[in-house]
């Protein structure tokens, strides 16, 4: 078994607790609880018959007046920087986060448009296809809601992480 | 031509003419030593190994850690290839095995079920259940943090990069924490410490050394590539940082470059057991040897009920005892056992007892009875025992002095009047016993019987005065005189007289002899009653000549009786003059 730390890190209320909720118990709720510092959960995941334990790290939501603990990102063997696609100002943030990582590691990053079950922001397209691109090694379009590509973007991390070590 | 000339040319310098002569003596690169080194090599090492592995060992034990996983992988390799040698190795050893095994896991299962009852059922078991709960930790929890001064629950290697858990070791498995989960919150933890506190020094963060629960204390050592985190109950002394501290020490030595390169694969540090383990240290609270109350508030009335039930049962055992003893004494002569059975707090003994028997009680206690415990309800009856016969006449021979009784011969001796003889007698033939009286009596002499004077007497005078008037005379018709053979008969009568009047002296009495003369019809009446007159006087006067006294003696003449064959004759009549004690006691 190897094991491998993935930090989520993304704006205030994107959903990445409900994320991690929904992958780890199967769960939504619709009740927003902030998380404070970091809350860690963990899956087990089998990628190409190798069973990858995923210490996933939820960390608090980073907003342009407060960074993030950047000590919280050693030793990570990649980012999801989640986004919430009726917010356009979260992408901008989370553009910022990937700033942030890439200057500290160089590790996968993988930017995750969250409430995919909901409309999405005018604009969205033109500010996602911008330098953004450069930072990611892949994005997804998620929904914590229904469950829509949550496993699948997982399950993609969980290689990239493989992939790095390898 | 010219390279000589340039080599003439350039000197080279000192250091480079050691150095070349080094290279010609020791070769390129040290090959001629390192050839000499590399043919004695084994030599060398073999000569030092043992000794170099011992004090490596000693110093700092890590050539068992290095040597450990390597003789499990070539042990494991071995079974593998060989494993049918190995089972035939092994078979001989299993049968023991698996029967001490079996014996062990019941031993503990016993002594587990003791312990789970002693927890569960004495007081303080109960008290630490109550104090648990309230304390809101699980029973488990709560009896080591009352048994053991400090324990090591669970040793956790924690990767310090990434704070994944590269290997953990749990005391009791039943108590495991999520190793993961806490090593990631525990790594965030520290994280957060080191950000939030600003830097001691360029190059320090703050870290965190210890952290304290209500249940634990978790003491952590940082190492640059790990560190080392022990979850301890209790209270953990100094040494045991330092020992925490020696563990990650040893673990950065051995797993440095596996520390370096680890990209969440912790298969390799399964080996670091022997480090961890080394962590789990435990001392066991000194058992208070407190003097144990004694509950005297129970234990006295407790031993109250069992002296008196003790009591109670030796009494009644000691009664029915008795009883049997009692029951199966041996037959007495004289005593015949009727009942025994208890009553209250004794026994009552109901028997009957001929006289002469030997004393119930002493008959009882004799066998072995105890007197205070028996009460003897007694009804007499006369026994036919022959045995008590000896001891009934021997009671008998009290009353009679003079005689001896011979138990031999059965038969008594000496000498009794006769009225000894006759009361002897009847009180004999009164016995029930069946005896010969007559044998009993043969041996005994009667003695004469004494007659007293006064009967002697009387029964003379009666006798005599029989006599005298019993006497008559006969004379020839028409004459006075006496024959010859009336004169003897006179003398006869003279003697009977004296004695008479001797005797009726001797008791006080008189009497008054009257001789009566009778005729026959032949003449006249007063003929008849002057020959009778003188024929009385003729007697008179022979009687005075024999010696009777004269004042007793009275004549007097009847003349002719009224019969037809009267006699001439006398006859004498006795006149008896009694005294005035006689009357009385005739009356």
């Amino acid at each position: 078994m190897i094991q491998k730390k993935i930090c989520m890190l993304g704006a205030s209320a994107v959903g990445k607790t409900s994320l991690v909720k929904q992958y780890v118990e199967g769960i939504f709720s619709d009740r927003y609880l902030t998380s404070i510092g970091v809350k860690i959960d963990k899956k087990m995941v089998e990628v190409d018959a190798t069973s990858v334990q995923l210490m996933l790290w939820d960390i608090e939501g980073v907003d342009r007046y407060c960074g993030f603990n950047a000590k919280y990102l050693r030793g990570t063997a990649a980012a999801i920087i989640v986004v919430d696609q009726t917010r356009p100002q979260s992408l901008l943030d989370g553009l910022e986060i990937c700033k942030m990582i890439k200057a500290e590691k160089n590790i996968p990053i993988t930017i995750v448009t969250n409430k995919g079950d909901l409309s999405k922001a005018d604009g969205w397209d033109d500010i996602f296809g911008g330098d953004i691109q450069t930072f990611i090694s892949s994005a997804f379009q998620t929904s914590a809601k229904t469950g829509e590509g949550v496993e699948a973007m997982f399950t993609t991390v969980a290689k990239l992480t493989l992939n790095k070590a390898n | 031509m010219n390279s000589n000339t340039g080599k003439k040319d350039v000197k080279p310098s000192d250091g480079e003419q050691m150095q070349e002569l080094r290279k010609l003596v020791l070769g390129e690169n040290n090959q001629v030593i390192r050839d000499v080194v590399e043919e004695e090599a084994r030599k060398s090492v073999a000569s030092v190994l043992t000794e170099a592995l011992h004090d490596r060992q000693k110093s700092d034990g890590s050539v068992s850690a290095v040597l450990t996983p390597l003789v499990e992988k070539s042990v494991e390799a071995s079974v593998v290839a060989r494993k049918e040698q190995f089972v035939s190795y092994l078979y001989p050893l299993v049968g023991s095995l698996v029967r001490k095994s079996v014996s062990s896991f019941l031993a503990e299962l016993i002594e587990q079920t003791n312990e789970m009852l002693e927890s569960s059922l004495t007081y303080k078991g109960l008290r630490w259940r109550f104090e648990a709960r309230k304390a809101g930790i699980s029973y488990s929890q709560y009896v080591v943090q009352q048994t053991f001064v400090f324990r090591v629950e669970q040793v956790l290697l924690i990767h310090r990069e990434t704070g994944l858990l590269l290997r953990t070791i749990v005391l009791d498995k039943t108590q495991a924490t999520d190793g993961d989960m806490f090593s990631a919150m525990l790594t965030a933890i520290n994280d957060f410490v080191a950000d939030s506190f600003s830097k001691q020094h360029e190059g320090s963060e703050q870290s965190l050394d210890e952290i304290k629960t209500d249940d634990f204390t978790l003491l952590i050592k940082q190492g640059p590539k790990a560190f080392l985190v022990a979850a301890i109950t209790g209270n953990p002394p100094a040494n045991i940082a330092d020992k925490l501290q020696q563990a990650l020490e040893n673990i950065h030595q051995i797993y440095n470059d596996e520390l370096n390169s680890f990209d969440g694969d912790a298969v390799v540090f399964e080996n670091t057991d022997q480090q961890l383990n080394g962590c789990l240290l435990t001392q066991q609270k000194e058992v208070e040897v407190t003097k144990k109350k004694i509950p005297w508030l129970t234990i006295i009335p407790l031993l109250i009920s069992i002296v008196v039930l003790g009591y109670f049962i030796t009494k009644h055992w000691q009664l029915n005892n008795v009883v049997e003893n009692i029951q199966a004494l041996p037959d007495e002569p004289g005593i015949v056992l009727l009942n025994v059975a208890s009553c209250e707090d004794k026994i009552c003994v109901d028997v009957l007892r001929d006289p002469f028997a030997e004393d119930t009680m002493s008959w009882i206690v004799g066998e072995g009875g105890s007197e205070d415990l028996i009460q003897i309800n007694e009804r007499a009856y006369r026994s036919l025992d022959p045995k008590l016969l000896t001891k009934r006449i021997f009671n008998l021979q009290k009353d009679f002095p003079e005689l001896s009784y011979n138990v031999t011969e059965s038969k008594f001796y000496g000498v009794v009047n006769v009225e000894q003889f006759t009361i002897l007698k009847a009180r004999l033939t009164s016995m029930p016993d069946t005896i010969s009286v007559q044998d009993l009596l043969s041996g005994i002499t009667i003695s004469p019987q004494e007659v007293s004077s006064d009967l002697l007497n009387r029964f003379m005078l009666e006798k005599e005065l029989t006599a005298i008037t019993s006497t008559t005379l006969d004379f020839n018709i028409n004459g006075n005189e006496l024959s010859e053979s009336a004169l003897s008969v006179v003398k006869r009568l003279s003697e009977k007289t004296i004695k008479a009047a001797n005797f009726a002296k001797n008791l006080n009495e008189k009497f008054s002899l009257v001789i009566m003369g009778t005729s026959t019809k032949g003449g006249s009446e007063s003929y008849n009653q002057q020959l009778s007159l003188e024929r009385a006087e003729t007697v008179y006067w022979a009687l005075i000549n024999n010696g009777v006294m004269p004042e007793i003696l009275k004549i007097t003449g009847l003349g002719a009786l009224d019969s037809n064959d009267a006699e001439p004759r006398a006859i004498f009549h006795v006149i008896r003059l009694q005294s005035e004690k006689i009357k009385k006691v005739q009356n």
